[in-house]
């Protein structure tokens, strides 16, 4: 058998190349190497990373995520009532390796615009487009107090260790005892994840704590989501005592008592402080930010940053357009934010995609409530179709959000 | 000779169709994937829904499809998830 030359290569190669209409083979070399780099891979950007990649695998793809676990925060409050385990809840990344996209559990931390570069402790990462999905931060300094006890004080509102360890603070709590929880002031992340909290807190007491309470101080003037569906949630705990505009201002650690705004003192066994927040700490110190300082405007239809060009910011992190911070809508987000990376990388217009949204809370051991959001685009903004609630609590909807946890996990990291 | 040229044409041919497959658009790029892309959150990345609540919907006769939405257009079948979005 003749060994083959470069001249029979070349021969055949361009023999190969015509019967596959090969025009397009300059064009893959030239594009070869346009890059996104994600930072977050959270629900918003572990989903932007991997449909990049299904949209077109020829874009090289970083996210930057220091967890090598990704720990859902929906169903986390299911935790604290013992109802569910945190390691149902944990996962990995190696399903979006398999869709071609480089991991790098490290912390981005700068973005550098002009440079259109990331900065990763001495080294950096260029990009041709940023997809930035940072999640939120605390506002520590916002209550008295808190900045010196915030080690102490859980918030548990980012699920991992600090969910587990208010579980167990629930359950070494004697019978007796008074758990505080506060609501923060809008914007905040997931707006019905504080009643569902209270909720499953109070069934929990109700359960295994007969004598003890629960008082939920909120910033603000009524339940803010799913309002008439957690009212008549509520009168099924005679423990849960909720009291509206209780801004929270100071904590007092030694003395086990916040102070809200009107200057009630509650004195607490268990406190789960919950605090005001921003976006992810990255998106701030790259002013991606608006002038509120906490949040970052978006065009609804790419998400790109209305502040820095070639940087798109999808997520909690996001203000403006009508819907919740919720892990269903960042998903969305991803996904349409991702077409749209593509589209501008390669050229096209981007295509006009509404979220959507539905979100799930748990209000006892077996029954949940739901919300669902449709939405449109109209003149180049997201704007609201329809709401819908479910008629009440149940256990069927209990079991649609275990479909669709199992649905959207797989849609995010499968 | 001519052995190996069809060898190598194979080859050349396997090489290049693996080249020009990652310079093509990816699965996702037609527009009714982009109609249906927020709809893997409940019913599954692909369609394979996993849970066993939610229909499948990869591989749903297109019949069946379009009858389902209009009963859920006509209130004949209800869901409060689907309600809103058709």
């Amino acid at each position: 058998m003749k060994t083959l030359t470069r001249r029979t290569f070349l021969k055949v190669s361009g023999l190969g190349a015509a019967l596959l209409g090969v025009g397009r083979l300059p064009s893959f070399a030239a594009e070869a190497r346009r890059r996104v780099v994600v930072i977050g891979g959270g629900w918003g950007g572990a989903t932007a990373a991997k449909y990049v990649r299904l949209t077109d695998p020829s874009i090289e793809v970083t996210l930057l995520e220091p967890s090598k676990q990704f720990i859902s925060c929906p169903f986390s409050n299911l935790v604290l009532a013992g109802v569910e385990s945190l390691k149902n809840l944990t996962m990995n990344y190696n399903g979006l390796r398999k869709h071609g996209v480089k991991i790098r559990h490290e912390a981005a931390a700068a973005i550098e615009p002009d440079k259109k570069r990331v900065r990763i402790g001495k080294d950096s990462l260029e990009y041709d487009r940023l997809v930035v999905s940072p999640g939120i931060d605390f506002q520590w300094e916002q209550v008295e107090g808190l900045a010196q006890a915030k080690d102490t004080v859980l918030h548990a509102w980012k699920a991992g260790p600090q969910t587990v360890q208010l579980a167990k603070q629930l359950q070494s709590l004697p019978d007796g005892g008074v758990v505080v929880m506060t609501v923060p002031p809008v914007a905040y992340r997931c707006p019905p994840g504080p009643y569902e909290r209270a909720s499953m807190i109070a069934w929990y007491l109700q359960a295994k704590k007969p004598k003890s309470k629960l008082i939920v101080l909120d910033a603000n003037k009524d339940i803010v989501s799913k309002t008439g569906l957690f009212k008549a949630v509520f009168k099924d705990y005679a423990n849960l005592d909720y009291r509206p505009s209780q801004k929270v201002e100071k904590i007092d650690v030694g003395a086990k008592e916040v102070t809200t705004e009107p200057g009630d003192k509650v004195k607490y066994d268990v406190i789960n402080l919950i605090p005001p927040q921003r976006a992810g700490a990255i998106a701030v110190d790259a002013d991606l930010v608006g002038g509120d300082k906490r949040w970052c405007e978006v065009d609804h239809v790419t998400y790109e940053s209305v502040k820095q060009k070639n940087i798109h910011v999808i997520g909690d992190a996001t203000i403006g357009l009508p819907v919740p911070k919720s892990g269903n809508v960042a998903n969305a987000m991803g996904k349409i934010c991702a077409t749209a990376v593509v589209s501008l990388l390669n050229g096209k217009e981007p295509p006009v995609i509404a979220p959507g949204n539905t979100c799930y809370s748990w209000v006892n051991d077996k029954e949940a409530i739901a919300v669902v959001n449709a939405y449109k685009i109209e003149n180049g903004k997201v704007v609201q179709i329809e709401q819908k609630l479910t008629p009440g609590k149940s256990v069927a909807v209990a079991q649609n959000s275990l479909a669709w946890r199992a649905s959207i996990w797989n849609d995010v990291l499968g | 000779m001519r052995k190996s040229l069809l060898m190598s044409l194979v080859v050349t041919s396997f090489v290049l169709m693996l080249a020009a497959f990652n310079a093509e658009a990816g699965p996702l790029d037609s527009a009714g994937a982009q109609k249906s892309l927020v709809c893997s959150a409940c019913h599954g990345f692909a369609g394979n829904a996993p849970g066993n609540t939610v229909p499948i919907l990869a591989g749903i006769n297109a019949a069946y499809f379009k009858k389902a939405i209009k009963d859920y257009t006509e209130g004949k079948r209800t869901s409060p998830e689907m309600e809103p979005r058709v």
